[in-house]
């Protein structure tokens, strides 16, 4: 073992004059690496793992010198990432090595409420202090036990078999994240996702929101997309950048629309308006492929005829089923009397009866963008979306319409879900769903999800009690499950008709307290558990105040997977590979939860874990009708508790691999190759789309509306249930007149939300909390660059007031009335966390007002802004 | 009872003694300051990437400059045949001898590491780099000085032979221009030839140095004369001598000023970045040098030219000289950062910490106290009959053997 | 002996500071110490901002200021155009990075141990890392490179001396990409040997108008860059840390 020299003299007591010496007579160490190491060569290999810190799950090589990792580099076999990685993924070796990291499992000895006091315990105590806890919960109800993740990195061993095999209720990040836009996207066109450009065919973009390089939040968006958007760009696609901030984005913008925050709706809105007067419309598109043609009633509902939606038939001058096979010419402009008196009208008359009263004069006033300015974006992206074009693509014609939106965040506000319906709908218009060079939502294949489909087209609106997230209630029927309506629920379970609440949480890699906002809120939901437990390799501020155990996680020394390895155009699929042991007594969470699952007796037997593992990394075949199981080839045992490694290789053998498992420690990737243009382009799927009309309108919206209406919900929760985007100025806007700022939050490259902030590497290189303030805006208030100012924030719902202190980053590139902060930052446990400045989580609100009708958070508010 | 005479004499004694105690405890506290700067590093200075050179360079070529023009009051005895400096002329080596040791000194602190440092320039060396070049003249000088010094001591003791009085009249001869153009103007090269700081790339630089020395070199004597005048034995400057004295450094430093004012002139006069940078710092942050620096000079101009007569204000003109070159030799190496070297970036601010100023403060100090109980050891100035004769040491007149008796005592 | 330089796209770099991050891994550069340091900028009033990012290593000059002035040529130029420190050799008198017009050298103000981010002297550590300082500690520096095997790879062997960019000296060795070359997720950067007309590198200078940082100099940097030089009225952006204090 070396000891540096410190150590040593130190540990030898000797004095000051021998430190003064060895400063003098510098040893430096080089001799030492000669003496102890020249014995034999050293063994230096480089072997396969995953990035662990971000989101993408870059496959990566960790260079091994004696069996100690000194590098983590990009694997070049990879399509994400190409033998590069990001900051976050480079630096993370210095978190995996972190003497701060959590050694062993920690049982609270004070009270919850602040800083923890812990006393150490074996796996076995707290893994049973945790298993009894369940037990008890499960007896009274197991829905009452919260999991809640933040980072799952593996669906198929964590989000599904644990919670399904413990029949407790399972809580995401989504709400505070893009779910809205999934909402909007799934209900409008069945597919999985948030809206993002086809780099490789697109013309013309709409960045909406995306800092492009220094956004990130959206899938692929450390480094795959900014080598798609930097190609792209020199084949000669024309960004638009839409955002109050311009940062990063500046040098690719070809024109920056600062926009007011939170008026998204009403540019797209505007957009829609512009492309209907100039006529740049896909009929075929709209006829074919989506409701426009439905006839819409006076009331707003949908006519139909048997049951189905009926279209009116130019040909046959007809009502006719909108899949009837003799229909030849449905309707999409005008107005039809029906022989019962009654008028309807094609869906897309109702749209452009509707969008008549959003012009760019209007649009103008109210997202601060030149009316001129707004016409000829309209005209540029109708002009680029070139109607009608074909291109030949493997051999098919398909539809080429280059112009899409990139517009993952916009979910992120009150009006988010409309909003994104707005934005999905003017690329409805152009025809661009799915079209070559168009808009594309899932990242890959384009997977039509039969259930979400029919899910949020079908919600069933029911009457209390309802259950703690919601679900299916009069407040938020399409509803992403946020922990701040429950932290809403808990704090007055009446007022929304609840009855149980829930009891305990398990919080798996996640830090509520920063990663989300309402700091003030998550602390009264955690104060409210009985019991709570965290996984993390730290001590996040959310355990030290809150937790009851904390079970030490390894960081990369774990398998875990199946990862997803497609850059959208290749499909490829990884692995997490350990390059080490887990350092200290920490373990990898599919190991915990073994042991967990089998201390509460769920691990074995039928719907036990191992049964649900089988089932989701289809190591059997579930008959959907009988439930009936055939276990695959390479189906684990219900009754032996595997090794991870085991799972790992039988689910890979499972996948048609060999090799097994050997095969992703040997390669960290299967790159399985581009996927088919089929595939690829609902549009030219069999039949298009899947076979489904999109729903340009929203009829189930309109439905959902009166139901919550009649069921005696207040305005503010049905207001934005509506069939057609409709805008309305966001709540935060009734704060008082002083409160003349918005405070916008993004995202740095150097982070990724709360968990890497008190990565030294990183926040050296973030350089700490800083506050976007235009120059002019600065210089009214006095604030010079690098003051600390207040930033005070207003809840016009409840009136409450919240202040930070930062520090100013003077920057042109920002709106006059807005100011911004990374949601990074605020962290208290770790040294390199503290001092670091606050979160802006701690002063956004969540709740009514800051929530969409979805309950997915808003993460605008109003502030003021003054030297400190 | 003690008699007033032996009271005077005691008080004196407590003060000298005083002096050296409180001496001792600023080089203590230096000391200390070293003990963690050399531990900890020079994360403790007020340095940084962006203004790697600070307050102990700044030490640095104020002391070389003092050193350097010490040899002003040889130049006066021996070029000059100012009989009236002689007995000047061991504290005027002495002074160099120091003041080139506080500059090593400084030096010495100021880099990562001392005994890398001390082979320069014998085991490594590097022809292109101005210090190299300047590392040899400070040996070179230094061995000057201490030949000076031994053939001074000689002739004090009255042991000096003809030869050695030759000996020591060239010596001193030959230190002024080494001093001033081998020794101290490349200092000013040291600055001048970076060309990537435009503050110092300018050829005039060198023998601005050197006229500077000459003004720091003269102010110090004349303090140290009015000194020993008041607190010696023996008067070793004459009023006259001191009001001639003054006249040299109103001469240097006049000669100084205008150098100031055209450097100022010309800097003001281009507009480009880097002077509007350090225009900023000069009227900005480090006002307060800039004005001890201008104002400094001009009132010591005035003071000399008219009042040079009067020892207190010759003392004061003094002071304010000292404090006017300390201050622009300041400004001169710290507002060389002050222009960031890429366009976007923002000036850092400089200013010294607590170990650096210990350090500068323990290093003056240090040398003062070393003069305050040398001086008690070796022979200034004459002592018993072993008369310090100008015309001998001139060696206008040949008495071979005069110190013989005390060589056979 | 190839010539080795580098091209920097500045129409590319995004201000991802990757770069950054695989040279402080690979080099093992000590708190503070950016030998590739992205600066990001801007230009301009609101809304006619201009945004743009500097990728800055050591220009490894031809007529490099700081190999002139250093005293004991610990700061010297290999063959291959190098330019390195003997951190055996070098006082710390901090002359070469006076005299760079670039800014790109970082003085060891501290010492290595007390310079690495965090108390790694943590016996349940060094059973793993081998007491490896910091544990990442890449075993490539400690070892002499160069024609005449002098200790010039790397950062945190002294304190007191003064380091900065060796184009990965240690890789280069090994024919690998310097680590920013190599990590950039937008292939900013192009580097080979510029006496090889037949080196990407060559073929992009020749295919594309460069600039130098600072040509006027005459130090004849070796590293070239694409794109619009940043203008005397650009103001920094989010700069990185100074170090903990």
């Amino acid at each position: 073992m070396h000891l540096t020299r410190r150590a040593l003299l130190k540990s030898a007591g000797v004095g000051g004059g021998a430190l003064l010496a060895s400063r003098l007579v510098p040893g430096g160490r080089e001799a030492a690496g000669a003496d102890e190491e020249s014995a034999a060569a050293p063994v230096d290999e480089w072997v396969p793992t995953a990035c662990w810190i971000g989101k993408q799950d870059c496959g990566m090589l960790a260079r091994r010198v004696d069996g100690r990792v000194v590098k983590f580099e990009g694997n070049p076999a990879h399509p994400r990432n190409a033998g590069t990685l990001c900051p976050k993924g480079m630096a993370q070796i210095v978190s995996v090595y972190d003497p701060h990291r959590l050694r062993v499992p920690l049982v609270r000895t004070n009270e919850k409420g602040s800083s923890g006091e812990w006393r150490e315990a074996s796996w076995d105590e707290a893994l049973t202090l945790v298993a009894d806890k369940i037990n008890e919960v499960r007896d009274d109800d197991p829905k009452l036990i919260i999991w809640q993740k933040g980072r799952s990195k593996s669906k198929e061993l964590y989000d599904e078999p644990v919670v399904e095999a413990l029949g407790a209720t399972r809580l995401g990040h989504g709400a505070f994240c893009s779910d809205a836009g999934y909402r909007a996207c799934e209900y409008t066109t069945g597919v999985e996702g948030v809206l993002h450009p086809d780099f490789q065919h697109t013309r013309y973009l709409l960045s909406w929101g995306w800092n492009i390089t220094n956004g990130g939040g959206n899938k692929l968006c450390w480094i795959t997309w900014n080598r798609q958007l930097l190609d792209a760009r020199e084949r000669g696609l024309k960004i638009v950048v839409i955002d109050p901030r311009l940062r990063s984005a500046g040098p690719f913008a070809d024109e920056w629309l600062p926009i007011r925050p939170a008026t998204d709706l009403a540019f797209a809105l505007a957009l829609q308006n512009v492309l209907l007067e100039l006529g740049y419309v896909d009929e075929e598109y709209l006829k074919n492929s989506t409701n426009a043609p439905f006839l819409v009633g006076d009331d707003g509902h949908v006519v139909r005829v048997g049951g189905v939606e009926a279209v009116w038939d130019q040909a046959s001058a007809r009502l006719k089923a909108y899949d009837d096979p003799t229909l030849v010419d449905p309707l999409l402009e005008g107005k039809v009397f029906l022989e019962s008196g009654q008028s309807v009208r094609p869906a897309f008359e109702v749209v452009k009866e509707h969008v008549a009263q959003y012009t760019p004069e209007w649009a103008a006033e109210i997202t601060g963008i030149p009316a001129e300015t707004i016409r000829r974006i309209a005209a540029e992206l109708g002009e680029n979306a070139q109607i009608g074009s074909t291109i030949e693509i493997d051999g098919h014609s398909l539809p080429y319409r280059p112009v899409a939106a990139m517009a993952y965040h916009m979910a992120q506000q009150e009006l988010g879900f409309q909003a994104t319906r707005a934005m999905l709908g003017v690329f409805m218009l152009l025809g661009a769903v799915g079209a070559v060079g168009g808009q594309r939502i899932e990242v890959g294949k384009w997977k039509f999800d039969e259930e979400k489909w029919a899910k949020w087209n079908e919600v069933e609106i029911g009457d209390p009690p309802y259950s703690f997230t919601l679900k299916d209630s009069k407040f938020f029927p399409i509803n992403s499950a946020n922990p701040q309506v429950v932290a809403g629920v808990m704090q007055d379970p009446e007022r929304y008709g609840v009855e149980k609440l829930p009891r305990m949480v398990i919080v798996h890699m996640t830090n509520p307290l920063l990663a989300y906002p309402d700091q003030k809120r998550a602390m009264d939901l955690y104060s409210r558990f009985e019991f709570v437990t965290v996984l993390s390799p730290w001590l996040t501020e959310t355990a030290d105040y809150y937790a009851d155990v904390i079970l030490p996680t390894a960081t990369i020394e774990k398998y875990e997977g199946p990862i997803g390895g497609t850059d959208q155009y290749i499909d490829a699929v990884g692995l997490r590979v350990p390059p080490m042991e887990p350092l200290y007594e920490s373990r990898g969470e599919i190991d915990i939860y073994l042991d967990l699952m089998e201390k509460v007796g769920v691990l074995y037997g039928e719907h036990g874990y191992l049964y649900y593992v089988n089932e989701w990394l289809k190591l059997v075949e579930i008959d959907e009708e009988t439930e009936e199981v055939t276990p695959g080839p390479y189906a684990l045992p219900l009754d032996q508790k595997p090794t991870v490694r085991d799972i790992f290789d039988r689910w890979a053998k499972g996948q048609g691999i060999e090799e097994g498992v050997a095969y992703f420690e040997q390669n960290g990737v299967l790159v399985k190759g581009p996927f088919k243009v089929t595939d690829f382009y609902g549009a030219a799927m069999d039949p298009p789309f899947g076979g489904v009309r999109h729903r340009l309108y929203g009829e189930a919206l309109l439905r959902y509306r009166e139901e919550m209406k009649a069921k005696g919900a207040d305005e503010i929760y049905w207001q934005d249930y509506t069939p057609l985007p409709t805008w309305r100025p966001p709540t935060m806007e009734a704060s008082p007149a002083d409160y003349d700022l918005y405070l916008i939050s993004y995202k740095l490259i150097e982070h990724k939300q709360s968990r890497s902030s008190f990565v030294p590497l990183l926040e050296e290189l973030s350089g700490g909390q800083r506050l976007s303030i235009n120059p002019a805006t600065a210089r009214a208030r006095g604030i010079e660059n690098g003051d600390e100012v207040w930033v005070e924030s207003h809840n016009a719902v409840t009136g409450e007031t919240r202040r930070v202190r930062v520090r100013a980053e003077v920057t042109a590139g920002i709106r006059p009335d807005t100011v911004g902060m990374p949601h990074h930052f605020g962290n208290w446990t770790h040294p390199w966390g503290q001092n670091r400045g606050p979160s802006p989580n701690e002063i956004l609100f969540s709740g009514e007002g800051y929530v969409a009708n979805t309950a997915d958070q808003s993460y605008h508010v109003k502030v003021r802004v003054y030297k400190a | 009872m003690a008699t007033p005479e032996a009271k005077r004499r005691n008080t004196a004694e407590y003060a000298y003694f005083g002096a050296l105690a409180v001496l001792t405890a600023v080089v203590g506290l230096a000391v200390y300051a070293w003990f963690k700067q050399t531990t900890v590093g020079h994360v403790l200075t007020g340095l940084d990437d962006a203004t790697p050179w600070g307050l102990y360079i700044v030490g640095f070529v104020f002391f070389v400059g003092a050193s350097a023009g010490s040899t002003v009051i040889g130049l006066m005895i021996h070029a000059f045949g100012r009989e009236d400096y002689a007995k000047l002329g061991t504290r005027a080596i002495f002074v160099g001898f120091l003041s080139l040791a506080a500059a090593m000194t400084n030096i010495a602190v100021d880099v990562g590491s001392i005994p890398r440092m001390i082979q320069l320039p014998w085991v490594y060396h590097n022809p292109t780099s101005m210090f190299f070049y300047t590392s040899i003249t400070y040996y070179i000088f230094a061995g000057i000085l201490l030949g000076e010094l031994y053939y001074a001591v000689k002739l004090t003791k009255g042991t000096a032979s003809g030869r050695d009085r030759k000996i020591a009249k060239w010596l001193s001869i030959a230190a002024v221009p080494f001093a001033l153009a081998i020794l101290h103007a490349p200092h000013g090269a040291l600055f001048a030839v970076v060309k990537a700081r435009e503050f110092w790339n300018n050829p005039l630089l060198p023998p601005h140095f050197a006229v500077v020395a000459l003004v720091s070199g003269t102010a110090i004597m004349i303090l140290l004369a009015v000194a020993t005048n008041k607190w010696g034995k023996t008067e070793i400057a004459s009023p006259k001598t001191l009001s001639h004295m003054g006249g040299l450094l109103a001469f240097f430093l006049v000669v100084a000023a205008f150098m100031d004012l055209f450097d100022f002139l010309v800097f003001t006069y281009s507009d480009n970045p880097t002077g509007a940078s350090a225009w900023d710092v000069i009227w900005g942050p480090q006002l307060g040098f800039s004005i001890v620096h201008v104002a400094g000079y001009v009132l010591a101009i005035g003071i000399l030219l008219f009042k040079r007569s009067d020892v207190r204000w010759l003392t004061a003109a003094s002071l304010l000289v000292i404090a006017g070159v300390a201050a622009y030799r300041y400004n001169l190496v710290t507002i060389g950062f002050a222009q960031p070297l890429l366009p976007f970036q923002e000036h850092v601010q400089y200013w010294p910490s607590r170990y650096e100023i210990s350090m500068a403060l323990g290093i003056v100090a240090l040398i003062v106290l070393s003069y305050l109980i040398l001086v008690r050891v070796i022979p200034m100035e004459e002592t018993g009959k072993a008369r310090w004769d100008a015309g001998k040491l001139l060696g206008r007149e040949e008495k071979p053997g005069a110190g013989e008796p005390e060589l056979q005592a | 002996m190839p010539r080795y330089g580098m091209v920097i796209d500045l129409d590319r770099c995004m201000g991802c500071r990757a770069c950054m991050e695989a040279c402080k891994i690979e080099n093992a550069t000590t708190e503070g110490h950016f030998w590739m340091n992205v600066f990001r900028y801007e230009e301009g009033e609101y809304p006619d901002v201009h945004v743009g990012f500097l990728p800055r290593p050591c220009q490894h000059c031809e007529n490099a200021p700081c190999v002139k002035v250093c005293p004991v040529q610990a700061r010297h130029q290999q063959d291959d155009g190098l330019v390195l420190t003997d951190f055996k050799r070098c006082i710390g008198c901090r002359y070469c990075e006076v005299a760079c017009p670039y800014g790109v050298n970082y003085f060891a103000f501290a010492e290595p141990e007390d310079s690495y981010y965090l108390d790694w002297s943590d016996p349940a550590l060094e059973s793993v890392t081998g007491g490896a300082q910091p544990p990442y500690r890449n075993p490539d520096l400690d070892v002499r490179h160069g024609p005449d095997g002098r200790l010039v790879a790397g950062d945190g062997h002294y304190g007191g001396v003064m380091t900065k960019c060796t184009f990965c000296v240690q890789r280069l060795e090994k024919d690998l990409d310097p680590a920013c070359v190599a990590n950039c997720p937008v292939d900013v950067f192009t580097f080979g040997d510029l006496d090889d007309p037949e080196s990407e590198v060559s073929r992009k200078l020749a295919s594309t108008r460069t600039f130098r940082l600072k040509e006027e100099l005459n130090t004849r940097p070796k590293v070239f860059y694409v794109g619009t030089p940043p203008g005397e009225d650009t103001r920094e952006l989010e700069p990185v840390s100074k170090g903990r204090e």
